[in-house]
């Protein structure tokens, strides 16, 4: 890693958090420095925990103790990153043998692009910074290739990993296979693509290295689920979905913090490898590791570090802007599933991604904001392959996202009577008391129904979806049974927060259907969450939520008079269909395959037709009729004045064609009389048909 | 007539076909009146002024000239058995009339030709065009010029213009239809050789050109026409001028005029124009 | 057939959409409207007294195309017709952006009856000619002014009728038929006997032990229908020159037509059954038609059933 600029703006830090990381950098600890300076070591501990700070002559004494420059303690310059202290620090092997052949969590999910863009950003969401802003997330493909890709192995240690990544790759378990292409992959094609998820006004990874925080639910843990929060997944299981889109296990993180830590918010940065188990030069490794500063208190693991600007370009995590958030470096991106395989389709599958997942998050109302804004786009070499799109939920889902943006503007109606209105409906959802609260009355929760029209093309209509908390979408489903002659439709149901609602009501609602998730978030069903929190009868009660809402839906949707108009018995009805017979692909008589045309000087029509034959053994005859194209009635036929067989037929005496026996199709030309022109030709269109003609064989 | 009809009604078209036999239709037995009155249902059209008007026609003109009859009875039908366009599209009606109140019309308008002593079974019951009375009713309804019924004399004084023009999808567009009759009546076309020639040009060159946005026609305001509907009660419709026809709008004359001579020009450029081939209808 | 235009038209598709319906200003549920099969239902029993319905239109037209193509001062119009009351009304459309135009379409009650055909045109001036159309939806919406229902009715109306009922005296001589088919008018009628013991029960049967003996006898009412259909259309020709009669009697005829001669081109077809009924050559006729119209009604299937089930019961008895 090369030189930090040292102009760099670092924020004010406190000497003590500064002192700590220099004793821990060389390795010495509060008592030997005491020692050194002739202090008690009390009073170390105090200068280290911020309680005091030392006189300016012990400063000069502690730098010069710790063998730094004199001053550096009052710019509290980092020690440049190049004197080897940023490294990968490989966990050891469990001393009882057990091997993990890797990452357990990223095996819980059926990755793809569309999973990695729900969860990254479900995560964001979760970790709204500012109520008051939106939630930015930006997804950014980045392939790079030639000197580009050496800088960035150089600013990634890579050469340090190879020896691992080669014995990882030759386990023949699963994650071996996917690194073993990646490298493969990664030699053939010279090129290396990242994948960089940022979020702005986001809480960023704060708190403390090891203990708990939302740092190390990201960075330490796996399968933790760090958030009491709404969704109550967040950095959970989906975060795996990052490592699992790296073919080499591979995420680098840059944060800037909305609460800072030792004193500083922007920068805070580690990596992250999730290998199997693996043996490099008589050492064994039981898999994750983690590229920071080595932390000698903990046998060499690896510290975040607060990296230089410089250090965070080279390693293309430079932020937009010092809003809080994390951007997460995906090195060696590519999609589990294998649908997507180049820049384009990956492009496309986040940007889907992103609008079924969020959809609703991003519709603004008249006098909203909306709670998500969400991009994507492509480069390669720095060049701009896809540019950036911002993710319209209006434009993939314009059906639901009408009806939510309707919902937030006060706009719906009681009865649907055009193709962009939306039905509001009230569903009474009655919240069972806890177990454990002296609360003995259910409470009565208004979820909202929406339902509106959707467009002819709707792939998939006559659906619900159901949505709480930050509309974020728990279950979907097909309302089936549809009366006969209901209008095609889509419908979401807003519940407990969703609904804009403040009061007590939605917040119990909430709960009681969180407590009713499976860990998906999928469904709203019989817990075990739900059965030990609640008193007897929640699940009657969710049964009926459930019932209800269908059937609402249903009755909505019927047609307000549905009369029998029709008494044709249903078995006569195919047999009595009166609608135009398609015209046959291959008919048993000759067809104008073809015709073009133009108009001549003179004012007449010069055609040139191909005609498609049937097969048959004996010559057609044909005569072919050129008539005028008319508004109503009979088209006036107008008379050929030249009619030249071009192939496969010839002109007969009687001015019709013979087409060759056993030909499937013949070509001629002809040129139309003027004078039988019934308006000039300029002025309407003309069309040529066959008739056949019986003929004496010549 | 002998017995007395009160008012016009509805004979369903199946109903008609079964009594317009061969025999009827050459005259060798009457219709049988009470079996039709028996399929009929009745209508709250008044029956008596039309008989008259009817009788009217036939004692004004001379068999040898019945077909100028259409010019003098269009206008005065359309203005005494006042319909709205939803009524008049039902058959029934005209089966109505041309079977139970005035058959003896119908055989004197339409005579058999020799060699065929019978009567097209389509005067009775048929297509608009081809029905006695539906084929007046209507061009008088569609080439009237709001109130005015002077285009329609000019339209039904030819026969050209019924047989052919009257069936043709463009003159559903009134300034089209008003800017034809103003080539017949300005003398641009004459012989019934040269409105068929006209009428083809318009009707092909209809196929590329939308003279509904070359000449936007005004709206019809179907509210005043319900208006002069309520109002037969109030008048007597004259025999001797012609009558008013209801206020619902003239066709925009600066409409006529931008069709005037785009016609002319198709007319004056269709090459086929006067040929001898052309099969002029004969009456 | 493919018809040649003097001038430049445009390729892709222009498709027009009814968005909302009012009668008299009152808005018509939005179940009256659909898309899918382009219909439009008038028909409210509790208000009966209307007199205009205002349609809501947005055409659609390839906004790139349309950008390069040589028209110029294009508009748009929305085309209300029908051909039974000799009635056409062009509406202009409002341009609302690049390949979109929208608008009011107003229906006269008193000037319709049944069905309005309702269209969508694009007009330019294409070199030096103005008017020219240069698009038209590829297909039309239906404005149904007699259904409830927004469907598009494709089959033969049938009806249940008890024929020996007062009411009913034109089926009085049928009235010991199971059924009987009308083929006048402007649309046909295949009349069911509902005094016709056992008819009714068998034919809505969905009993699957019934199903083989309702479906024989399906197609054997069909073939009757679909007989009766032809002649009827084919009787309505005199004339030299064969014309496409237009309704019903067209769509029977396209549709039989190319099961009588298979070799022959519809126009052609046509051609041939009007000179056999003039030179009265009409066995062999008959024999094709008869073909035709168990094709239709897909006889040989269902019959060919009805006769398996009976061999296979007969069998199981003996």
């Amino acid at each position: 890693m090369s030189e930090d600029d040292s102009s760099a703006p670092y924020e004010p830090e406190a000497f003590g958090p500064w002192l700590g990381r220099q004793l821990r950098r060389k390795g010495m600890t509060q008592s030997e420095l005491a020692i050194a300076l002739d202090v008690t070591r009390a009073a170390v501990s105090a200068w280290i925990t911020g309680r005091a700070i030392p006189r300016n002559d012990k400063i000069q004494v502690i730098e010069a103790v710790l063998g730094l420059a004199t001053g550096s303690s009052a710019t509290r310059d980092e020690a440049p990153d190049s004197r080897g202290l940023i490294n990968w620090y490989h966990r050891p092997a469990h001393p009882d043998g057990g091997r993990e052949l890797g990452n357990a969590a990223a095996f819980a999910f059926d990755s793809n692009l569309t999973v990695l863009a729900r969860e990254a950003t479900q995560n964001s969401l979760d970790e709204r910074h500012d109520a008051n802003r939106p939630v930015r997330v930006r997804f950014i493909l980045h392939e790079v290739t030639g000197e580009r890709l050496r800088r960035l192995q150089e600013a990634l240690r890579w050469d340090d990993l190879v020896p691992h990544f080669k014995a990882a790759a030759d386990t023949g378990q699963k994650v071996g296979k996917v690194l073993a292409n990646g490298l493969r992959e990664f030699h053939e094609r010279g090129s290396l693509l990242l994948l960089r998820i940022d979020d702005y006004n986001a809480s960023g990874l704060t708190g403390p290295e090891y203990d708990n925080g939302r740092f190390a639910a990201v960075v330490r843990r796996q399968l933790d689920s760090h958030k009491k929060g709404l969704a109550g997944g967040s950095y959970g299981l989906g975060k795996a979905t990052l490592w699992a889109t790296s073919q080499f296990g591979m995420v680098i993180m840059n944060s800037t913090l909305s609460k800072p830590h030792e004193g500083r918010c922007e920068r805070r940065l580690i990596g992250r490898l999730d290998l199997p188990w693996r043996e490099v030069g008589g050492a064994q490794y039981a898999g994750p590791a983690w590229l920071g500063e080595g932390d000698l208190s903990r046998e060499g693991a690896a510290r975040s570090w607060w990296a230089g600007e410089r250090t965070v370009e080279e390693l293309y995590l430079t932020r937009g802007s010092s809003d809080p958030g994390t951007s997460f470096l995906i090195v060696g991106a590519y999609d589990p599933s294998g649908e997507a395989t180049n820049l384009e389709e990956m492009h496309q599958a986040l940007v889907r991604g992103l609008a079924t997942g969020f959809w609703a998050s991003m519709v603004t109302g008249r006098d909203s904001i909306p709670m998500l804004e969400a991009s994507v786009e492509a480069l390669r070499d720095g060049q701009v392959v896809v540019t950036e799109e911002r993710v319209d939920p209006h434009r993939y889902e314009p059906a639901r996202a009408r009806a939510v943006r309707a919902f937030l503007n006060e706009e719906t109606v009681s009865e649907i009577s055009t193709a962009e209105d939306v039905l509001a409906l009230r569903l009474p959802l009655t919240v069972p008391p806890l177990k454990d609260v002296e609360r003995a009355e259910p409470v009565t929760h208004p979820a909202v129904l929406l339902i509106t029209p959707t467009e002819d093309d709707d792939e998939k209509p006559n659906r619900l979806i159901c949505m709480r908390s930050t509309r974020m979408a728990v279950l979907e489903r097909a309302v089936n049974d549809v009366p006969l002659g209901a209008i095609r439709f889509q419908a979401v149901l807003l519940a407990g927060k969703a609904t804009g609602s403040s009061g007590m009501d939605a917040d119990l609602a909430e709960a009681f259907l969180r407590a009713a998730e499976p860990p998906e978030h999928n469904d709203w069903k019989q817990t075990e969450d739900l059965t030990s929190s609640y008193a007897r009868g929640a699940v009657a009660r969710l049964k009926e939520f459930r019932r209800a809402m269908l059937d609402q839906v249903r009755e909505a949707v019927r047609p307000v008079e549905h009369v029998k108009e029709d008494e044709t018995p249903p078995v006569l009805r195919e047999l009595l269909r009166l609608d135009p017979p398609p015209s046959p692909r291959s008919p048993g008589y000759p067809t104008v395959k073809s015709a073009t045309g133009s108009i001549t000087q003179d004012g007449a029509w010069d055609v040139r037709v191909e005609i498609k034959l049937p097969e048959r053994d004996d010559p057609w005859f044909l005569r072919p009729l050129l008539r005028f194209a008319a508004r109503s009635g009979a088209r006036p036929e107008v008379r050929w004045a030249q009619l030249s067989a071009v192939s496969h037929c010839e002109v007969t005496d009687e001015g019709n064609l013979r087409c060759a026996a056993g030909a499937r199709s013949a070509v001629f030309s002809g040129i139309s009389d003027v004078t039988s022109h019934p308006v000039t030709a300029r002025m309407a269109g003309v069309e040529v048909d066959l008739v056949r003609v019986k003929e004496s064989v010549q | 007539m002998s017995d007395i009809l009160a008012r016009i009604g509805h004979l369903p078209d199946d109903a008609a076909v079964k009594f317009l036999t061969s025999a009827v239709l050459e005259q060798r037995e009457p219709l049988p009146m009470a079996a039709v009155d028996r399929a009929s249902q009745p209508g709250p059209w008044e029956a008596e002024p039309v008989r008259q008007l009817l009788d009217e026609a036939m004692k004004r003109f001379e068999p040898e000239s019945r077909t100028a009859a259409d010019a003098w009875l269009a206008p005065l039908l359309h203005a005494t058995l006042r319909l709205t366009r939803r009524e008049a599209a039902d058959s029934r009606i005209w089966n109505h009339l041309a079977l139970r109140l005035a058959p003896d019309y119908v055989f004197w308008r339409h005579p058999g030709r020799p060699p065929t002593p019978a009567v097209n079974r389509a005067r009775f019951s048929g297509p608009f065009y081809s029905q006695t009375f539906s084929r007046l009713w209507w061009a008088a309804e569609l080439f009237r010029n709001g109130p005015d019924y002077g285009p329609v004399v000019v339209a039904c004084g030819n026969q050209d213009v019924l047989n052919t023009v009257l069936r043709l999808e463009v003159i559903l567009h009134r300034p089209t239809a008003q800017a034809i009759l103003r080539l017949l009546s300005t003398g641009a076309v004459r012989t019934g050789r040269e409105v068929n020639a006209l009428a083809q040009a318009v009707n092909t060159a209809g196929s590329t050109l939308a003279y509904e946005a070359l000449a936007p026609d005004a709206v019809q305001d179907a509210d005043s026409y319900r208006d002069w509907i309520e109002d037969l009660g109030n008048v007597l419709v004259p025999y001797d001028s012609l009558p008013d026809g209801p206020t619902d709008g003239r066709v925009p004359e600066h409409a006529v005029e931008a069709l005037v001579p785009l016609f002319e020009r198709l007319f004056a450029e269709a090459p086929v124009r006067g040929r001898p081939e052309q099969q002029e209808t004969i009456e | 057939m493919k018809r040649l235009l003097p001038y430049q038209t445009v390729v892709g598709d222009l498709s027009l959409e009814v968005r909302e319906a009012r009668l008299d200003d009152i808005a018509l549920p939005y179940e009256m409207i659909s898309t899918a099969q382009r219909v439009v239902a008038l028909h409210r029993i509790e208000r009966d007294e209307w007199r205009s319905a205002r349609l809501s239109v947005r055409v659609r037209a390839p906004e790139q195309e349309l950008q390069q193509g040589p028209w110029t001062g294009m508009e748009c119009l929305a085309t209300l017709s029908e051909r039974r009351t000799n009635t056409r009304t062009a509406t202009r459309l409002r341009w609302e952006g690049p390949g979109e135009w929208s608008g009011e379409v107003e229906l006269q009650r008193d000037h319709h009856l049944e069905r309005a055909e309702l269209l969508g045109q694009l007009i330019a001036t294409v070199g030096d000619v103005p008017g020219r159309v240069i698009a038209t939806t590829e297909a039309s919406w239906t404005v149904d002014l007699q259904s409830r229902t927004p469907t598009r009715r494709e089959e033969i109306r049938t009806r249940w009728v008890d024929f020996g009922d007062e009411d009913h005296p034109q089926l009085h001589p049928f009235k010991n038929d199971p059924w009987t088919v009308e083929a006048v008018g402007q649309e046909p009628v295949l009349y069911l006997n509902s005094g016709f013991e056992g008819l009714k029960a068998l034919l809505a049967s969905g009993r699957a032990i019934d199903r083989p003996a309702r479906d024989a006898l399906a197609a054997q009412i069909a073939t009757d229908v679909w007989t009766v259909l032809f002649n009827a259309a084919t009787y309505q020709e005199d004339g030299d020159t064969p014309e496409w009669p237009g309704g019903w009697r067209e769509s029977v005829l396209r549709r039989m037509l190319p099961d009588l001669f298979p070799t022959h081109s519809p126009d052609d077809a046509l051609a041939e059954v009007v000179s056999r009924h003039r030179t009265g050559d009409g066995a062999d006729l008959q024999t094709r038609i008869l073909h035709a119209a168990g094709k239709q009604a897909r006889r040989p299937r269902n019959l060919g059933n009805f006769m398996r089930t009976l061999r296979r019961t007969g069998q199981e008895e003996e």
